[in-house]
Parts: structure tokens; C-alpha cells; sequence
């Protein structure tokens, strides 16, 4: 049963292929907890109790253990990122029962950025990238600039602009997103 | 995989150099994964949030039946919650001192602004500004920053008249405090954030031009730090101006690494990186740049820019050029009339994937299921500026919780681009219309 390799340099995909083939829990261990501190931090928030996003946590492992002897999963990750997210969603659900708590603004915050899906590869074509980053206002500019063009990390970033974390967090994102519609634009 | 598991917790901590940051932060632009893993472990303590990764994996590992390997794993994970909690330990212990060593500071001031002032007349103007906003934004900053209980500190003496401050400021020189650099820092960063409610655009340029060298001379030099803080007071009507741009072959368009960038008649002066790239902060009237390198003749360029400016350059590659080097510029000024157009509210995946997901994520309700209901709803909303929807109304409903299912899906889904008019965000409403059909 032990394989050639140790367990902690097996892909993920390695790792649920020999659960499935053993039903040993010890590679689903090795697998999921490379993935704790992210499953974790997404429960955290949206459930914003430590206590209840631990639960989930584990929760979540429980359900791990059963579903990937039936299921066919082929990118764990991504696979792991919805289902923990839909796991607290409904866990909210079945707490506030109502609608209304789900147009709570907190949510509509943490919509998730669906980057991975469309293609366009900001990085990949600096010329335009310029006359895109032209058409930014100037906060986006500046922060978008430095990140993508300097390498400045975002604590770097506020130190030099004066901003706050948030603010520059939200003004490369959002920057990142202009960019991108002006690329698709233009391209 | 191990690692990055460590990377958010370092991440978390502070334990990463600048480098290692902006990896994990431009990984975390193209993983929600990551992006909403950090997102949530703001709501704890990055020592908190440490433990209870440790805890889980703790708890997890114990419920595999297998007994190989695992006690060492585990003997190393409480290895590195114990690592994890000294390092913390170490860090509370020093930030009493560095409240200390302001004290310190403050108290010897008032002799020492008698004896020692050198008041710059820019300066008193500016501070007073300051002084009469009390500025939110000081608080919230600081807030992310590990310099925060420091922070605290400047707050509360806003009150105090500039050659005062002077004063503290020429004390910390003197004090051969481990806390030094320390305190000249957050002396600059309370600056830099009063700044902000004086004048949000100059403020960031400003400091911009501190920074690269608070960098460069990282450890030692206090005195350093604590002079430019005061070049940077003085230069406040000098309105510097960051000037960023690459350098390119005007034959060919290729980027010219190495080519030196002065602000003329000043000692200003910068070099392009492997990619043509340069950032230089003009503090003084000149607003000419001269581009020069081995065997090219340099070249000058004026720019005009008030605010930060970009500036891409083409230089004649031909050696004996002379005077006739060719130059090029385009995008001066910040706010050309570019773009005027408009462009609706979208979901920021685009429309398509949008449908895509409305498709794969909605759950038929269930009562919507027993009596067979399907049809079109279509939701109405407000996307304001920064993007937040609000406001939903049911335009058309089918009722049984298809429409709460559609807003649930809207509020969950993609974010939202805001209106785009004439390059600014505006809010306006947006309409989604999705049918429920149901299967077989």
C-alpha cells in the first residue's frame, strides 16, 4: 500500500486515487489538509464565526470522506472551492431561512471573481496594456501600475500611495477588471 | 501544496518579503480560491487564525485510521504552532516598548522646541490644514499595518504645532532606541495619512517620493528617514509629479533596458529596467526629462503632467544622431478625452459565462418543482459605482421562490462592472432574465 513516492509529493489526483483504491482516510488527510488554511479562510467568511467555519472545516472533511469514493472529481481544487462555499451558503441558508438575509450586503461583497474562467491574459500584451492602464482613473493608475508593472506587493503599494490596504485591494481589482474590458475591446 | 498553506499564515503574519506578498496577491487576483481564503482570515488574528489551522489539521489527521508517519506530522505541526506562537510571543513583548519610546520622545519637547526649531513657513500652513480635519481614514489604515499600535501614538499629538513636532523628530535622532526606525516611520505614515484629507491626489505622489529611498536604506538611518519626512513637508507646493514609462527603440518598438532618466538640472535621475520600464519623481518645477544612454546622444523631453503621468518614450536608436533625435511621446496628462463612451452595467465574467453559471448553480425550488412551475423572471437592479448591487425588484415573477432563487443567484454570482461613462463609474440598473425550465 505504500506507493514509491511519499504521500505529501503525490498530486492531488494521486492522493484520490489511492483513497479510492484503499479507502484509507490517511490519504484524504494528507490531501485535504493541504487545503485547510484555504477552506478554512472561505468559511471564515461567510460564516464569521470561528467556531462555527472550525466546524465547517471538519464538516466538510466528513463529507469528503464519502463523496470522493462515489464522485469522479478531476481539478480537486476547484471542485473543493465550490463546494466549500456552497456548503456554508447552505449552512447560512438553513440558519436565517430567509431571503432577505441573503441580499445582506455582506454577501454581495463576496461575490466571487470568476477570473479563471475568461482567458484574457492581462500580462500578456504590455503595449495595449498601456493604453488601457491610460483610460484608469488616476487612483486605479497608479495602483495598478505599481502592482502589475513594479511588482510592489499591496502593503508596499499603500505605504507609497497613502491608501489603505482595502482601498488598494479594491482599486487593483478593480483596475484589473477595467483593464480587462478595455483589452477585450480593443482586441 | 504544504507551502502555500504556510504562505497564507506567513502572509497573515507579515512574515513575507515584498516579493513573496505580490506573488500570493497576484495569485489571489486569479484564484477566488485564495482571494476568498484571505478575505476571511481578516476576520481573526493571523495568530488565531495559525492555531486553528494547526487544531484542524491536528483534528483531521486523527481521524485517519492509518498510523504511519502521521505522529511525525502531527509532532510537526504542534512544532509549528509552538514556533508560531514565540514568534507572536516575541512580537506582543516588543510593542509596549515601541509605545514607550514615543512616550519617551514626547516628553522632552518642550525644551526642545525652544532651543532647536527651524520652522519651515510651507510647513505651519500645511499642518494646520491637518489639524482641523480629524481624519477616519488614520484609523483604518493603520489598522493593516504592523506598525498599528505605534500609530496610535502620532494621533493623539495631532494637536501639537509643527515646530513641536520638529522638535520630537530631531529627538528621536538622538535616541539610540531599537525602536528608531520604528518611530521615524510612523511619523512619516501619520503624515502621509493626514496628507490624505488635505489633498487625496498629491498626498500619494508625494510620498511615492519618499519611499524608494526609506527603502533603499532600510536599517540604519533614522536620521535619514527623519530628514526626508521634512524634505517632504517643505516640498508640499512643489506638487511632485511621478512620471512612469518605458523607453523604446523608435526603429523598432523593442524596450531599451539602461537608459538613464535624469529630471534635468536636477540630480534626479533613474534607469530604465531589463524591459524599458522607469518610474522618476520630479520634485522640482523642471519638467524636463532627459533620456540618455552609452552612445546615444540624450534626449529631452518635456511633460506637462500635473498628476501622475505616463510617459513612453521612443528614442532614435541611430548612434550619430545628433539633433534630431526623434522622440515620440503619447498618453501625457492624466485626463485626456479618451474615452467617451458608455458602457452598461455586466457581470464582470462577461455576459455569456454569466448565463453559463446562472444555468449550472440554480436550484430549482422545490415547490416550484411539485407544481411544474416554469417561465421567465426577470430582476431588476441598481449597481452603484464601486460596483455593489442593491435595490432588486422583480420585474416579472413566477413566484414559489423562482425569483428569490435568481437573486440569490445574482447576489452570489459574478461581480458586477459598474456603468462606465465616459471612463467614470456611474451607478445605473441593470436587468437579469433568466428562464426556469425544468428538466426531462
Amino acid at each position: 500500500m505504500l506507493s514509491k513516492k511519499p504521500h505529501t509529493e503525490m498530486s492531488d489526483t494521486e492522493l484520490i486515487a489511492q483513497y479510492k483504491l484503499t479507502g484509507e482516510s490517511a490519504w484524504l488527510g494528507t490531501l485535504y489538509t493541504r487545503y485547510t488554511s484555504l477552506v478554512y479562510g472561505v468559511c471564515l467568511k461567510y460564516l464569521k464565526d470561528r467556531d462555527d467555519a472550525k466546524d465547517g472545516v471538519m464538516q466538510l472533511y466528513e463529507k469528503l470522506t464519502e463523496t470522493l469514493k462515489i464522485h469522479e472529481v478531476q481539478h480537486f481544487k476547484s471542485w473543493l472551492y465550490v463546494t466549500a462555499r456552497n456548503q456554508c451558503l447552505m449552512q447560512l441558508r438553513a440558519k436565517k431561512g430567509k431571503i432577505t438575509q441573503e441580499i445582506s450586503p455582506f454577501l454581495m461583497e463576496t461575490a466571487p471573481e470568476m477570473h479563471l474562467e475568461d482567458g484574457v491574459d492581462v500580462e500578456a500584451n504590455l503595449g495595449k496594456l498601456e493604453e488601457c492602464i491610460q483610460k484608469l482613473n488616476p487612483e486605479q493608475k497608479i495602483c495598478v501600475r505599481l502592482f502589475f508593472l513594479e511588482e510592489k506587493c499591496y502593503k508596499d503599494i499603500a505605504q507609497v500611495t497613502g491608501y489603505d490596504l482595502n482601498q488598494v485591494k479594491s482599486f487593483i481589482q478593480n483596475g484589473k477588471r477595467n483593464l480587462k474590458i478595455c483589452m477585450e475591446q480593443n482586441g | 501544496m504544504d507551502k502555500r498553506r504556510d504562505n497564507i499564515e506567513k502572509y497573515l503574519k507579515g512574515e513575507l518579503t515584498s516579493a513573496e506578498m505580490h506573488a500570493l496577491e497576484k495569485e489571489a487576483l486569479n484564484d477566488p480560491f485564495l482571494a476568498e481564503a484571505l478575505e476571511g482570515s481578516e476576520q481573526v488574528s493571523a495568530v488565531d487564525f495559525s492555531k486553528d489551522v494547526a487544531e484542524l489539521n491536528k483534528k483531521i489527521m486523527k481521524r485517519k485510521s492509518a498510523s504511519w508517519t502521521w505522529p511525525v506530522r502531527i509532532a510537526a505541526s504542534l512544532l509549528l504552532l509552538a514556533v508560531s506562537i514565540f514568534i507572536i510571543w516575541i512580537t506582543l513583548r516588543q510593542e509596549p516598548e515601541q509605545s514607550l519610546a514615543l512616550e519617551q520622545t514626547i516628553s522632552p519637547k518642550e525644551n526642545l522646541s525652544n532651543t532647536q526649531t527651524k520652522p519651515v513657513p510651507a510647513t505651519s500652513e500645511a499642518e494646520k490644514t491637518n489639524e482641523e480635519s480629524t481624519n477616519p481614514l488614520i484609523a483604518e489604515s493603520k489598522k493593516e499595518t504592523p506598525t498599528a499600535s505605534p500609530a496610535k501614538q502620532p494621533k493623539q499629538r495631532s494637536k501639537k504645532s509643527t515646530s513641536e513636532r520638529k522638535a520630537e523628530t530631531k529627538k528621536t535622532e538622538q535616541t539610540p532606541e531599537v525602536s528608531e526606525t520604528l518611530t521615524a516611520e510612523t511619523k512619516i505614515d501619520d503624515t502621509v495619512s493626514k496628507r490624505i484629507a488635505e489633498s487625496q491626489l498629491h498626498t500619494k505622489r508625494e510620498v511615492a517620493t519618499i519611499d524608494p529611498n526609506k527603502k533603499n536604506e532600510l536599517q540604519p538611518p533614522s536620521a535619514n528617514e527623519i530628514k526626508l519626512a521634512e524634505g517632504y513637508i517643505a516640498a508640499i507646493d512643489a506638487r511632485p509629479t511621478i512620471v512612469t514609462g518605458r523607453v523604446m527603440s523608435a526603429e523598432d518598438g523593442t524596450p531599451l533596458p539602461d537608459v538613464s532618466i535624469a529630471i534635468k538640472g536636477t540630480s534626479v535621475m533613474t534607469k530604465s529596467d531589463a524591459y524599458g520600464r522607469y518610474t522618476i519623481t520630479a520634485n522640482s518645477q523642471e519638467k524636463t526629462l532627459v533620456y540618455s544612454s552609452e552612445g546615444l546622444e540624450s534626449t529631452e523631453v518635456k511633460f506637462d503632467g500635473v498628476d501622475s503621468t505616463y510617459l513612453p518614450v521612443k528614442i532614435e536608436m541611430t548612434e550619430a544622431a545628433q539633433e534630431e533625435a526623434a522622440v515620440e511621446t503619447s498618453g501625457m496628462r492624466d485626463f485626456g478625452p479618451t474615452n467617451v463612451y458608455t458602457i452598461p452595467a455586466h457581470p464582470e465574467t462577461g455576459n455569456r459565462i454569466f448565463k453559463q453559471y446562472l444555468e449550472k448553480n440554480h436550484q430549482y425550488p422545490k415547490e416550484a418543482k411539485e407544481t411544474k412551475l416554469e417561465g421567465t423572471v426577470i430582476i431588476e437592479f441598481k449597481v452603484d459605482a464601486t460596483g455593489e448591487l442593491s435595490e432588486f425588484k422583480i420585474i416579472r415573477g413566477i413566484g414559489n421562490g423562482c425569483d428569490e432563487e435568481l437573486i440569490r443567484l445574482i447576489l452570489q454570482g459574478a461581480k458586477w462592472v459598474p456603468t462606465t461613462k465616459d471612463g467614470l463609474p456611474v451607478a445605473d440598473k441593470a436587468r437579469v432574465k433568466f428562464k426556469f425550465e425544468l428538466e426531462e
